[in-house]
């Protein structure tokens, strides 16, 4: 009767259909909101957090499989974001160390039942003890105590301050870096999110991205939404001083060129990067070598250049001032 | 004024904890000067504690911990609370609750002088002396402040005589701490439930150092050592309702550190509870005894460590302070303190008898011993391993809900088995066919439960398993109480009724811990229906439009903002109805923004019914419209109820063992 029962709860619980929409909510429960404090995606209010499970939705709409998008996910925001620490690497102790354990455990609970044959002697039978303890052992908790004290002396060094935010208790959490995301995701996460100004940071990083690559048309898109979308002023200086450069570069177009680089520098003055671009327009797209290589001075007497930029601008200040034509 | 006052406690206390020690560890101790130590220890705490919380009251912002941690506008009872809602103040409540459990060890001793009594309350003083000390040193929160900015202190002196300058006003607590009733009430809670842990450690380290190992000291302990147990579960489960209720994501239990760091001490004082017993029964697990008290009482202060220290991030880790490395020299201090005097003392123990058979009472005892301590392993290195990690090779992990859920959920499954089936064996061996005779009636019952459950609810393989184990742990505690009642009453020749009550007062911390079984599995029952069936999404409304979700229709009627003393408030509210259209309720999901904080802290709006609960989080608001999140959490219920229940089974034990003064044990 038992049995038939067992039977009858084991049938309905595997004939069960596959959950539906839960394989999102699996996934997400796997994956660390990144500018959270040990919140899951699944479960974090923070923007970040919906537009990565929307990027989850996606595509297991697209048809992928679990693995495939947990993969995504950790190869575009970084390997530490997954909650559940796999088998092997720095975290396999982590799993072997409960097994460790149980099997420890176990062999005490089974020993406790096998009675030697001392044991079943007489406790009377046993050497006597004295109640007092003897000084080796005093010695001995001395001696760690110091110990003790020096390692604590040197523990200081780990602790790490509290953020400055509200955020909630957990394992540290970093912040979001886009370099380490791929364009696809990016683009995903900005396209989920088209009229929202709190992504223009990644929306900017997206078309800074683009801009690298040469790619100016699907840069030039995102610049201009950026611009439509309240931008704070340093993201907008960012737009403009790369618009401009890219409607001299891509269209010839110096004057507007220049005109879109000094909206930037109104809004953040004295940025190195806009100030060598409107030098570089200057001199390779109205000839005037002098005012470039002033410029290019200028730029060099900034501090906190990046090298590479620093030696083009070396290289181009040389040339210009030599009043050679621009390469 | 108030830092004189409070500075003169925490003296007071700090002397009579050394007197503690001094008189505890005399060969001859007199009970009438361990009487004075100990008063002096309970003024002296009183006093600091009363002394900081008439600071707050009286908006005495010359003290630097009210000029950070206060705000004329923090409304009662909150302003009570910031006595204990910042790392300082939660010393000095530390220090109170610690001189209560002194003085109760103290009454004990009057009632029963004995040595172990005495070198329990020298140990008691020892721990006195480092928590007072702390207050007067790395977390004294009786400094003045000497030089203020507008809401708060940027330095201060130590002595109270200092020339004060106040701010005129602070920034009040922790916004998310000023949020809901419950921080009032769940730190006290869990301080009493890690403090009270300190008692059985006390008489076990005196017993060790004494040489004597046998039962005085568990019989003597065992009624302090409940009560923390009470307390700290009491104090956990108000803790997750306190996240469910504010945090605002429809969980109760992230598997964080803070909450890992109250758990542990738990999993181990409930092996310690069981064990204990088998010690007072069969004279077996000594050693092992003072191994999990050592280890409860060195994970209380692991905990503290955790979560004060901030080398885990952690809403109660105020700042970084000198605290951290001085908590984490106590730990080290105690851990080789203690494990070397027991080490010490290893050749008198378990000389007593050896076990018979793993089927038996004892066996089961053990068998529970052995999950909650690998269990409690599990939550301790989940928790340590990215720490201890990083701290070596630098390397980032994260360690979260799914691997504590994947080791978790099998043992706590392992646990309940064994629930179900120790209550029913006898001391000494049990017959494995009368047994398994036993189980026949509690086994069907919850095999037809989850058959039901499986076609009425889900039948997804988690739920139906939590529903099917969960009942057999309830139904073996009634059957088995049904059944013995039967016998009695029918030897007697009195009704079943009579036969039933006459159990549980001849036996009542058996039935109270049948008790606090039966809440463990409504407990899982709960988080399983909770975890499992619980349905989310994210929708955005203007005002008019309506959604249907988890069979209710949800309008969003219009937004509101208005101003408290100590807030600003917006929110939206939201008409919920059937499914026919019937009017339900009206929501208020809101956000909180406390003094110049522009980030917000949201206050989750819940219907909640006897099926589950309705949930809506405001994810944003504008003039357009508000992003709303939306859960539903099925059974919820049962977790607090199945919490709440633990607890009273506790409470029950507790009241129980004082009108019966404990005779079985003896025997």
């Amino acid at each position: 009767m038992l049995a038939l029962l067992a039977v009858g709860v084991a049938m309905v619980v595997v004939t069960a259909p596959p959950p539906a929409e839960d394989r999102a909510q699996a996934i997400g429960s796997q994956v660390r909101c990144p500018v959270c404090q040990g919140e899951a995606i699944v479960d974090s209010p923070s923007e970040t957090a919906r537009n990565m499970m929307d990027l989850v939705r996606a595509r297991i709409d697209e048809g992928l499989t679990d693995q495939q998008i947990i993969d995504e996910l950790l190869t575009s925001y970084g390997g530490s974001l997954l909650l559940n620490p796999p088998a092997r690497g720095a975290t396999l102790w982590l799993w072997l160390a409960p097994l460790v354990a149980l099997g420890v455990g176990t062999a005490m609970v089974a020993r406790r039942f096998h009675a030697a044959p001392a044991d079943l002697l007489p406790a009377a039978a046993a050497p006597p003890v004295s109640p007092t303890l003897s000084r080796r052992w005093i010695w001995g908790a001395a001696v760690l105590v110091l110990g003790g004290a020096v390692a604590v002396a040197t523990v200081g060094q780990f602790q790490q301050a509290r953020p400055e935010d509200q955020s909630l208790s957990g394992v540290a959490g970093e912040d979001f870096d886009p370099d380490s995301v791929s364009n696809e995701t990016l683009e995903a996460v900005v396209a989920a999110n088209a009229d929202n100004p709190a992504i223009n940071g990644m929306r900017l990083a997206l078309a800074n991205r683009y801009f690298e690559e040469g790619n100016y048309q699907q840069a030039f898109g995102h610049y201009e939404i950026v611009l439509d979308n309240q931008p704070a002023p340093n993201e907008a200086a960012n737009a403009f001083t790369r618009l401009g450069w890219m409607v001299f570069d891509g269209n010839g177009e110096a004057d507007l060129g220049i005109e879109l680089i000094d909206r930037g520098l109104e809004l953040v003055p004295n940025d190195a990067f806009a100030i060598y671009l409107k030098g570089r327009i200057i001199w390779c797209g109205q000839g005037d070598a002098d005012t470039a290589a002033d410029l290019f001075s200028s730029v060099l007497s900034s501090t906190g250049l990046d090298a590479e930029i620093q030696d083009r601008v070396e290289t181009d200040l040389a040339a210009a001032a030599a009043g050679e034509d621009c390469q | 004024m108030f830092a004189f006052a409070g500075l003169l406690g925490i003296l007071i206390a700090l002397g009579g904890s050394v007197a503690l020690v001094w008189h505890g560890t005399r060969r001859r101790a007199e009970p009438s000067s361990l009487k004075v130590a100990a008063r002096f220890v309970l003024i002296g705490g009183g006093v600091a504690f009363l002394a900081l919380e008439a600071a707050l009251l009286a908006n005495d912002f010359t003290l630097e911990y009210v000029a950070n941690h206060h705000s004329r506008d923090t409304p009662f009872p909150f302003n009570l609370a910031t006595g204990w809602a910042a790392l300082e103040g939660s010393i000095v409540l530390w220090g109170l609750v610690l001189a209560v459990f002194t003085w109760g060890v103290l009454r004990r001793y009057l009632r029963e002088p004995s040595r172990l009594g005495a070198g329990a309350m020298a140990v008691m003083g020892a721990v006195g002396i480092f928590f007072f000390g702390l207050q007067l040193t790395v977390a004294d929160p009786f400094r003045i402040c000497v030089d203020a900015v507008a809401n708060g202190c940027v330095a201060s002196s130590p002595f109270p005589w200092a020339a004060a300058i106040a701010p005129p006003n602070g920034p009040g607590p922790n916004p998310l701490l000023q949020n809901h009733i419950l921080m009032a009430v769940h730190p006290p809670m869990l301080y009493l439930g890690y403090v009270g842990l300190t008692v059985p450690f006390a008489y076990a380290i005196s017993a060790l150092a004494l040489g004597q190992p046998g039962t005085d000291w568990l019989r003597l302990s065992r009624r302090s050592s409940l009560l923390a147990w009470t307390f700290l579960s009491m104090g956990i489960v108000l803790g997750a309702w306190w996240a469910y209720e504010v945090l605002s994501w429809g969980g109760y239990w992230a598997w964080d550190p803070v909450e890992n760091a109250s758990f542990m001490p738990w999993l181990i004082a409930t092996a310690f509870l069981h064990s204990s017993l088998v010690q007072l029964r069969r004279q077996a697990l000594q050693s092992w005894n003072f191994v999990l008290v050592i280890t409860a009482f060195a994970l209380t202060i692991l905990g503290t460590f955790l979560t004060r220290s901030g080398t885990v991030a952690s809403v109660h880790s105020f700042t970084q302070s000198a605290i951290g490395p001085v908590l984490l020299g106590f730990l080290f201090l105690v851990l080789v303190g203690s494990l070397t005097l027991f080490a010490a003392r290893v050749p008198m123990l378990d000389r007593a008898a050896r076990l018979e058979t793993l089927v038996s009472r004892e066996g089961g005892f053990l068998l529970n011993n052995l999950l909650l301590c690998v269990y409690a392993f599990v939550v301790v290195a989940g928790t340590l391993y990215p720490i201890v990690l990083e701290a070596v090779t630098g390397a980032r992990v994260s360690v979260g809900e799914p691997f504590f859920n994947r080791l978790a959920v099998p043992l706590s499954f392992g646990l309940l088995l064994a629930m179900g089936v120790g209550p029913l064996l006898p001391w000494r061996q049990a017959d494995p066919v009368a047994v398994a005779d036993r189980l026949r009636l509690p086994v069907g019952i919850a095999l037809f439960t989850g058959l039901i459950a499986a076609v009425t609810i889900s039948r997804l393989g988690y739920v139906v398993l939590a529903v099917v184990i969960g009942t057999y742990v309830i139904a073996v505690a009634v059957t088995n109480l049904v059944e013995r009642s039967a016998k009695s009453s029918a030897i007697r020749g009195e009704p079943l009724f009579a036969g039933v009550r006459r159990q549980l007062t001849s036996e009542p911390s058996f039935w109270a811990g049948q008790l606090s079984h039966c809440g463990v599995a409504l407990t899982v029952i709960g988080l399983a229906l909770a975890a499992n069936l619980g349905l989310q999404t994210d929708v955005t409304m203007a005002p008019g439009d309506t959604v249907d979700f988890g069979g209710y229709e949800l309008t969003y009627r219009s937004p509101f903002l208005f101003t408290e003393p100590n807030r600003r408030v917006q929110g939206a509210t939201i008409a919920v109805a059937d499914r026919a259209g019937n009017p339900v309720t009206e929501l208020a999901p809101r956000a909180n923004y406390f003094g110049a904080d522009t980030s917000g802290i949201t206050t989750p709006a819940v219907h909640s019914t006897w099926k589950g609960d309705l949930y809506l989080t405001l994810l944003n608001i504008d003039g357009e419209g508000i992003l709303l999140r939306l859960n539903t959490s099925p059974g919820i219920w049962l977790l607090w109820m199945g919490g709440l229940t633990v607890g009273a089974g506790g409470i029950w034990s507790l009241s129980a063992r004082r009108r019966t003064r404990e005779p079985s044990l003896v025997a």
